[in-house]
This record gives structure tokens, C-alpha cells and sequence, in this order.
């Protein structure tokens, strides 16, 4: 079967079957082809499984499961969380993350809504103070200080504030340019440059609400090169974006990549997560599992993950699992 | 023309409309940049709450000094920064939103202004309305006062511009600039909570709020940039004051109605003619 | 992080501030609510407090400090009098307390100023349940329109008769405008001026009314009223002719009053004064005049020579002062709706008018 033309960006497509055991199933909207192929060799007995808890999967092989699945060769670890906990008002956000990023890594980090993903970013960013735990920068330097650059979600961004792309863009130099100081010509050809570089050096003076989502996105990726940040968090960027617009974003990221600059962006595409990213981590609220796209996804881990939420269908010789967000979705965090 | 002469300057003949058209300029000028970032935040409920909370800082000074209205000004300007700070580190810290937190704050220290005046003599008078200015009663002494305390939260506005305008777009850049956030959320409050009582003390209540929030809210529909937008607020604002005053001279209307009445003109042309944001531009596009 | 500790202080610096702002306008309250002894409390008729009680004592109350004195002048020891009011309240915006529905319930006889001055009265009433007897004392007065601002022209209105009749058959100009009932502090009049005790002879007509009422309520000492208010008619005749004098020292063209907002129609009207202008457009506080109002108003000082704006003492004096400055003239503060505190020179009805007629011809000399 070919699966490709069933490959969607969007996530969370929800899906309902009613029959698993049809003998023509309908080939699923939300397919990850990696999975699919992946699996094809095993047998299952699956079962759906409502509320939370991990699904019933007999697996023909045992598996042992380190959370950290596995580690990259150079030891310089850029970023490094120990016993990470944050809690709101109404309950633990997140709970014990622990775990090492190494600089130059691009990082996926996937769960469901409510997982705490914006919660991490958010952490790291230093705009959420940690319960207890503590995120160390820049390890193996005396120097902690480490230019860190978030990317927010578009839903919290205020579009129809009156900055132009290239004010945006000059917010990054707020931090280098120092109190009561003004941007100069030199500022100003910076701020040409990165948007060069993305691409959006013809929007210069548009208002950002008239952008796409795509643009909105280069925008403020620009905005983090002129911050020349090493580490580039970005809170599901490619939500929403057509495919062309998705290819773009990782054209730029490819290239950051080779100037060395860390990236973890959170996704709901697990197809993507899985080809595109270095490593991934799997989150709830608590850490699932953190390696490469193999070792994390597995049944029992993204079951551990998407809960009840987590169906797997059988199609012919291969199965699929799809995330289910139509039965008691948990609301998005609100951070 | 002698007449057209006479319109424009036949007013002039007076000190007080003088000092009237001095003071609606500074005053128009100051709040309509300090109601940008209103308009932008959402706060204009915030600067109406504020407005009220001087109640028991003025009913105190009132208690203590008489009706002197010099004291009374520095009394009410006190409790004015107090109750901002106290607004903005409620909304903050506890689980109540900005609104709920301004209407609790807002109508407790109303009341408790109320009750003050109340125990020591049997007249519930609104002391706001009593103390508080017309701007066509402004002495040069207030002009001097609004005029300094005007040029210092502009200035602070211009030189913290960036770091204003990061806080109020995007927090979380700041955080990341390690830029001490909590330190320019505080100051913008208590910017604002200055140009109200100065505002307060020139023109009153209900020209204050007007002159906050409508004439940056008609800077918005015509401009794409802060920096623009607040300009434009500002010459709005004046020309509000100039024309309202003309207005009140010449057609003998009450000289607060009627700069307000001017500014929501303003807005109302520029809500239906805005290019591209107006609704007749929206409506022939279509 | 220099964040980090920023933001711990502003935390403790916010709490502190809070809890202190709390704690001092505590602190001010009670100590106010000390300093002031029984501040909500009613003036007593000092000759009650002397004697054990005397059941057989007509309960009387009065509302305006004003009509308080001249009931106190007619009733005297024979009545266990309440005023309602404190010197120096504004009887337009005066909100009773429970205490004074208490005292109402109890009375006998209510006496008030009426012509619509009093606009908490039903309200209060309601609330009594009392089955005393409500007496306007101004029932027989003649009464004069509100008069409207005059403009610089200074036509007049009010210089028509004491006995002319209050119906509408006045045949003036400048006729029987009603000003805007607005909202907030007011003198929420109707169409007629309820400050008639700037007219003695009016007064004097008080007397006839609460000495009747007063012999009607308590016969036994109907001589005793009557003579009481015949007595105080006399000090009132005696005070008229004096005010008659003291203005007769101005001369005819001297004798212009432009006051803070309308209150001195039956001063103007009764001992020759003339209204020029107000400040104020109309009694409402919330009122403002227009640019032009004021404008003109400058103009009419400068041109007919003005020598002082009178300001009462409820309504802010800033305008006022404004104008007297550009124009070089004073500020003059009388009392207007309101007897002074008891030490004061205007602690009677008699003491008042003395005090407002000298600070008034002192001041246009």
C-alpha cells in the first residue's frame, strides 16, 4: 500500500474505525509510514483501550526500556535538567525530567496536549521558574550565560500589535543593544541580514498580522539569529503550515544546524519527529523516553504516552497507531 | 476675514482660555501616549479603576489639610502608584485575573474613601467630583505641575521605549534577554498611574478617560507602528483639546463634553474611513 | 540572577506595601472615628440635658440647621428639640442615618424647610413610620421662580414687590426657567427657590407657622409659643431694619452680586441687590459652564466693576478663583445654606444674617 499520499501535516487528525477487524479496513488518515514499515514483521493482539493507563499490547519481544535510549558521541552537553519539576495552580505540569541535550543536536520533543511541552520551552526559556530541579546551561563552559532564543506559538502572539517584521526582528538586539541605547545603521543592516537569510527580506515593513503562518514563523526565526542564539526553542512551529511552507522551515534549520546551534521544537507530527530530528523525546508530564526515533517509538512507550488515546489498527500486514483526541481530548496546557 | 480673524482669535482674549488650550495640549499630549500602551494591553478599565482608588489618599489628605488642593494633589498621587502597584502585583501573583483584581482594589479603596469622609461629617459628597479639575479652572501653578510631571513620563517612555515595547509584545523575549520584566511591567503601571492624577487634577474624570484611551484607539486604526501610533495619538489628542475648547467657546457648550465629543469624532471618521482597517475601505474592497 | 532578585524584592516590597496601605487607612479610620466625639450624632437642645426626663415634653424635630434655630427661638425649653442636620452640611446633599429615622419615629412634630429643598424627606419618612405631623414651615411664604442667569445685559428679574403673587402672572422677561434637574449634588429644585430665608419677612412668616403648630400639638403652652414668637418676630424686624441700613450704605450702582451658583435670589430681591452672574451656569455641581458662559462673565466684571465673587462653601472655589484672578477681583466666602458651628459668628439664624450681610456690603466697598 502506499502510504504516502495518507501522509497528513496536520496533527491530531482524529480518526474513528468502527470495525478493527474488517478485512478491508480503511486506510487511516494519520498513518506514520515509519511505524507502519517498522512493524510490519510483528504480530499483534491489540485491544482499544479507554482511560488512562497502558494498553494492553502483547509483544512478542520483550523490551527492556531505559528511558534514555540513547546518547550522542560528543559529551558537551549544552543544556542539562536535573529532577526538572514544575507545578501550577491547578496540579504538576511537569514531574523528575532529567535529561542532557548536546549542543548542535536538533531534538523533537512529542506528547499529547496537556504533556507539558510549551512547559519545558517555557522552563528553559527562563520564563517559568521551576518547582524544584534545575536547568544548567552551557555545562562544560565556566560561562552560563547562553543566548537562548524561544519562538512562541502563533496562538499566543499578538498579531495585530503595531510592529512592522523588521521591529520584530530589532527586538532581538534589545538585550545586546543596553539600556537607553538606539539602533544604528549597523543594527539595522543585522536586522537586513537575518532576514535575508530566512527569506523575508521583501516583508520588511509589513505589519505582522498580514503575514502567513509560514512567514510568522521565518520572522521570528529571524529575530533568534539576531539574537545569535545558540539554543533555538520553538513551541509547535510547524502546526498549521502547508508542506512547502514546513520544507522551508527545515531548510533554515538544516542551516542552523551547520553553524551549530541546538533546536528542540516541539511537534505533534511523529512521522516528522521520527525522520527529521536527531532525537526525540517523549513526554507527558513525565519524561517517556529520550533517544532516537527507533528505541521511542515503540508501542508500549507512545501507549505510555497517548494513554487511552492511542488506537492501533491493524492493516493487513502492518499496523498503525493513531492518536486519538475525539474522546475526552485533555485541553491544551495554558501557560 | 474678520470674522474667520475674530473665530480664531477673539477666544484668545481671555487668560483662561489661555491656560485652557495650554493644559488640553499637555494634558492630550501626555495621556494619548501613555493610553497607547493602554489601548495595546487592554487596560482601559484599568485607568478608569485608578482614577477612583485616589478616593482615600485624597479623603486622608482632605482630613488632614482642608480643602488646600496642593497637598491633596501629592496625597492622591501616592495612593494613585499604590494602587497600581497593588492591581498589577494582585493580577500577578494570585490566581485572579487583571479585571477581577482592578474591580476588588477599585471598589474597596472607593469605598473606604467614602466611609473616611463619612464618619467625620454627614455628607457623602464624591470628593472626586468636588476636588478634581475643569479644565477651563486650571491656575498657571497646575500648568507648571502637569507640564513637569507630562515631560517626565515621556521621557522615561522614550528612553525605556525598546525595553517597553518588548514587555508588552512578547515577555517571553524578554525573559530570555534577561531583562528584568517585573521592573518595566511596574514602571509602565506607574507611569500611567502619574498621568492620570496629573490628568485628574487639570481637566477631571470623565475628560481623563477620553483623553487615555480614544484618541489612541483611533492612532491604532490609522497607523502599522507603535512609534507612528503614538505620534499620531498625541496630535490627535491635542487637536481634541484645541477644537473641543473652540467648540465650547463658540457654541456654548461645556468645555469637557465637549472635547470628548471632538475625539469620538475622530474615531468615528477614522473607525469608518481608515484605509484599509476602516469599514467603508472594507466594504468597497469587496 | 540580578532577575531572581529583583523579582523576590519587588514580591516583598509589593506585600509590604499592600499590608501597610491596609493597616494605615485602618489606622486613620479609627482614629478619626475617636477624634470625632459622636460625629454622626445629633444635635441636642442644650436645655434638655439638664433636667430628669420630662415625658410631657413635645418631641420635636427639625431638619436644616436653619429652621432648627428658629423653632429653638420659639419652642425654648418647652420642647425636647432634634435638628437633623450639623452646621456646615449641605442640606442638598444630606443622607440620613439610621439614628436619624429613630428619632423621627419618635417625634411628635417634623418641622421643614420645604419648597422641595429637603429631597431625602419622603424617603425618610417612609422609613419612620412616624406619626408625626410634617410641618413646611415655608407653606405660607411667597415664593420666588428660580431665577435664570442673567446674561452681562443684567436685566432684572427679581425686582418686583414682596407682595406680588407667586403664580404666573409675573410679567417679566426673563421668566420662570427651570434649571436642569441633574443628577448627583444638586439643589434639586422645582420651579421655585427654596432659599427664602435670605428674606426676613419670611422668617417672620416661619414664626406665625411654627408657633400655631407648635400651640396645636401642645395647647397647654399655645400662650407661651405666642408669645415666644412674638418676641422673636420683634429681633427679626429689628434685624431687617439693620440689614435695610447696612445696605443703604452701598450705593444703588454698588450693590452687584456675582456669587459661585444661584443662591441669594430673595437676598437680591427683598434688599436690593442684583444678580449679575454666576459662575456656575445653573446649581449643579456637576454642571460646567461653557467657555462662552465664562467669558462672558469675565467681560461682565470688567465692565459693570465688580468688586468680589461670593463663594458658599459646597462647591469647589477653583473657577471662581480663576476668574477673579484674570480679573483682579476677590474671592469671598460667606456662609449660604447653613447655620456655623456653635462657637462661630453664625450660630443662630440672626448671628447669620448679620455675618453674611456685613461680609457681603464689607466686601462690595
Amino acid at each position: 500500500m502506499d502510504y504516502a499520499k495518507y501522509v497528513s501535516p496536520f496533527s491530531s487528525i482524529q480518526w474513528y474505525t468502527k470495525s478493527l477487524w474488517t478485512s478491508q479496513p480503511e486506510p487511516a488518515p494519520y498513518l506514520t509510514k515509519v511505524l507502519a514499515q517498522r512493524y510490519a514483521n510483528y504480530s499483534f493482539g491489540c485491544s482499544f483501550t479507554k482511560g488512562n493507563g497502558m494498553g494492553a499490547l502483547d509483544l512478542q519481544d520483550d523490551m527492556d526500556w531505559p528511558m534514555i535510549a540513547s546518547v550522542p558521541t560528543t559529551l558537551d552537553p549544552i543544556l542539562r535538567v536535573a529532577d526538572l519539576q514544575v507545578r501550577y495552580h491547578n496540579g504538576v505540569a511537569l514531574g523528575s525530567l532529567a535529561f542532557e541535550i548536546e549542543r548542535g543536536e536538533r531534538i523533537a520533543i512529542v506528547g499529547p496536549n496537556g504533556a507539558g511541552k510549551s512547559t519545558l520551552l517555557k522552563s528553559i526559556a527562563g520564563l517559568l521558574k521551576p518547582t524544584t530541579g534545575s536547568i544548567q546551561l552551557n555545562c562544560k563552559q565556566d560561562d552560563t550565560r547562553l543566548s537562548i532564543a524561544y519562538v512562541p506559538q502563533r496562538s499566543d502572539v499578538d498579531w495585530s500589535f503595531p510592529v512592522n517584521v523588521s521591529d520584530v526582528v530589532m527586538m532581538g538586539l534589545t538585550g545586546r543593544l543596553g539600556l537607553l541605547r538606539w539602533p544604528r545603521a549597523s543594527h539595522r543592516a543585522l536586522v537586513a541580514r537575518c532576514l535575508e537569510r530566512v527569506g523575508m527580506q521583501d516583508f520588511a515593513k509589513r505589519q505582522i498580522g498580514e503575514l502567513s503562518g509560514g512567514q510568522q514563523q521565518r520572522v521570528f526565526i529571524a529575530r533568534a539569529l539576531a539574537q545569535e542564539a545558540e539554543l533555538l526553542l520553538m513551541d509547535e512551529p510547524l502546526t498549521g503550515l502547508d508542506i512547502r511552507s514546513q520544507e522551508t522551515i527545515f531548510k533554515i534549520l538544516d542551516d542552523l544546524k551547520e553553524q551549530g546551534v541546538t533546536v528542540l521544537v516541539s511537534t505533534h507530527d511523529l512521522n516528522q519527529a521520527a525522520e527529521r530530528f536527531d532525537r526525540v523525546m517523549l513526554l507527558n508530564k513525565t519524561l517517556l523516553g529520550f533517544g532516537d526515533a527507533d528505541s521511542i517509538f515503540t508501542p508500549q512507550r507512545l501507549a505510555a504516552a497517548y494513554g487511552g488515546h492511542l488506537r492501533v489498527i491493524q492493516t493487513g500486514d502492518s499496523v498503525v497507531m493513531l492518536e486519538d483526541g475525539y474522546c475526552g481530548a485533555r485541553e491544551s496546557e495554558t501557560v | 476675514m474678520t470674522s474667520l480673524t475674530d473665530f480664531i482669535f477673539g477666544p484668545l482674549a481671555y487668560p483662561f482660555m489661555i491656560r485652557g488650550l495650554i493644559a488640553a495640549v499637555i494634558v492630550g499630549v501626555v495621556c494619548a501616549v501613555v493610553g497607547s500602551y493602554m489601548v495595546l494591553r487592554g487596560m482601559a478599565f484599568f485607568g478608569d479603576a485608578l482614577a477612583h482608588t485616589v478616593m482615600p489618599g485624597v479623603a486622608v489628605g482632605y482630613l488632614i489639610h482642608g480643602r488646600a488642593s496642593g497637598p491633596l494633589f501629592w496625597w492622591g498621587l501616592a495612593t494613585a502608584v499604590l494602587a497600581s502597584v497593588t492591581i498589577g502585583s494582585l493580577s500577578k501573583r494570585a490566581r485572579i485575573k487583571e479585571d477581577t483584581a482592578i474591580g476588588i482594589v477599585f471598589a474597596g479603596m472607593f469605598a473606604l474613601g467614602i466611609a473616611l469622609i463619612s464618619t467625620v461629617q454627614s455628607y457623602t459628597v464624591d470628593l472626586t467630583h468636588f476636588l478634581f479639575g475643569d479644565v477651563l479652572g486650571v491656575a498657571w501653578s497646575d500648568i507648571w505641575l502637569t507640564g513637569g510631571f507630562g515631560m517626565l513620563v515621556i521621557a522615561t517612555i522614550v528612553l525605556f521605549y525598546k525595553e517597553f515595547l518588548i514587555v508588552s509584545f512578547d515577555p517571553t523575549l524578554a525573559a530570555t534577554q534577561r531583562l528584568p520584566v517585573n521592573v518595566f511591567y511596574y514602571l509602565m503601571l506607574v507611569l500611567i498611574a502619574i498621568a492620570i492624577m496629573v490628568a485628574l487634577q487639570t481637566v477631571g474624570v470623565a475628560l481623563m478617560l477620553a483623553m487615555m484611551v480614544t484618541p489612541a484607539a483611533t492612532a491604532y486604526l490609522l497607523t502599522s507602528r507603535l512609534p507612528s501610533m503614538m505620534l499620531v495619538a498625541a496630535l490627535i489628542g491635542a487637536a481634541s483639546g484645541v477644537l473641543g475648547l473652540y467648540l465650547s467657546y463658540h457654541a456654548e457648550m461645556a468645555s469637557g463634553a465637549a472635547i470628548v465629543l471632538v475625539a469620538t469624532l475622530f474615531f468615528v471618521l477614522a473607525f469608518l474611513f481608515a484605509p484599509r482597517r476602516g469599514i467603508v475601505w472594507r466594504h468597497s474592497e469587496d | 540572577m540580578l532577575r531572581n532578585v529583583l523579582g523576590i524584592s519587588m514580591r516583598r516590597l509589593q506585600t509590604l506595601a499592600s499590608a501597610l496601605l491596609l493597616m494605615a487607612m485602618v489606622g486613620f479610620l479609627s482614629a478619626c472615628a475617636a477624634a470625632q466625639p459622636g460625629a454622626s450624632a445629633l444635635t441636642e437642645d442644650q436645655s434638655e440635658t439638664q433636667t430628669q426626663s420630662q415625658t410631657s415634653k413635645l418631641k420635636v424635630v427639625a431638619t436644616t440647621t436653619i429652621v432648627g434655630d428658629v423653632v429653638k427661638q420659639i419652642g425654648g425649653d418647652l420642647i425636647e428639640l432634634t435638628v437633623l442636620m450639623q452646621p456646615g452640611v449641605d442640606p442638598h446633599s444630606f443622607a440620613f442615618t439610621p439614628q436619624h429615622v429613630v428619632k423621627v419615629g419618635e417625634a411628635d412634630l417634623v418641622f421643614m424647610n420645604g419648597v422641595e429643598l429637603e429631597a431625602f424627606m419622603d424617603d425618610l419618612l417612609t422609613n419612620a413610620a412616624t406619626k408625626a405631623e410634617l410641618v413646611s414651615v415655608s407653606q405660607d411664604v411667597k415664593l420666588l421662580r428660580v431665577a435664570e442667569e442673567h446674561d452681562h445685559d443684567a436685566e432684572h428679574e427679581d425686582e418686583h414687590e414682596a407682595d406680588h403673587e407667586h403664580e404666573a402672572d409675573h410679567e417679566h422677561e426673563h421668566e420662570g426657567e427651570t434649571h436642569n434637574e441633574g443628577d448627583g449634588h444638586a439643589h434639586q429644585h422645582g420651579e421655585f427657590d427654596p432659599h427664602v430665608w435670605w428674606n426676613v419677612a419670611n422668617v417672620q412668616a416661619w414664626s406665625d407657622t411654627i408657633a400655631q403648630a407648635l400651640a396645636k400639638a401642645d395647647p397647654a403652652n399655645a400662650e407661651q409659643y405666642n408669645e415666644q414668637a412674638a418676641r422673636y418676630k420683634a429681633e427679626l424686624s429689628a434685624l431687617d431694619s439693620w440689614i435695610k441700613e447696612r445696605v443703604a450704605e452701598l450705593p444703588a450702582s454698588e450693590r452687584k452680586l456675582v456669587t459661585d451658583h444661584d443662591a441669594f435670589g430673595y437676598l437680591a430681591d427683598t434688599y436690593g441687590f442684583e444678580l449679575v452672574g454666576t459662575v456656575l451656569p445653573n446649581v449643579n455641581t456637576l454642571s460646567e459652564p461653557s467657555a462662552q458662559e465664562l467669558a462672558k462673565l469675565h467681560d461682565t466684571i470688567q465692565e459693570q466693576q465688580i468688586k468680589a465673587i461670593f463663594v458658599g462653601s459646597t462647591v469647589n472655589p477653583a473657577l471662581a478663583q480663576r476668574i477673579a484672578d484674570d480679573t483682579g477681583i476677590k474671592v469671598i466666602t460667606t456662609y449660604t445654606d447653613s447655620l456655623g458651628k456653635p462657637d462661630s459668628d453664625a450660630a443662630t439664624y440672626i448671628d447669620f444674617m448679620r455675618s453674611t450681610i456685613n461680609t457681603i456690603v464689607d466686601g462690595l466697598r
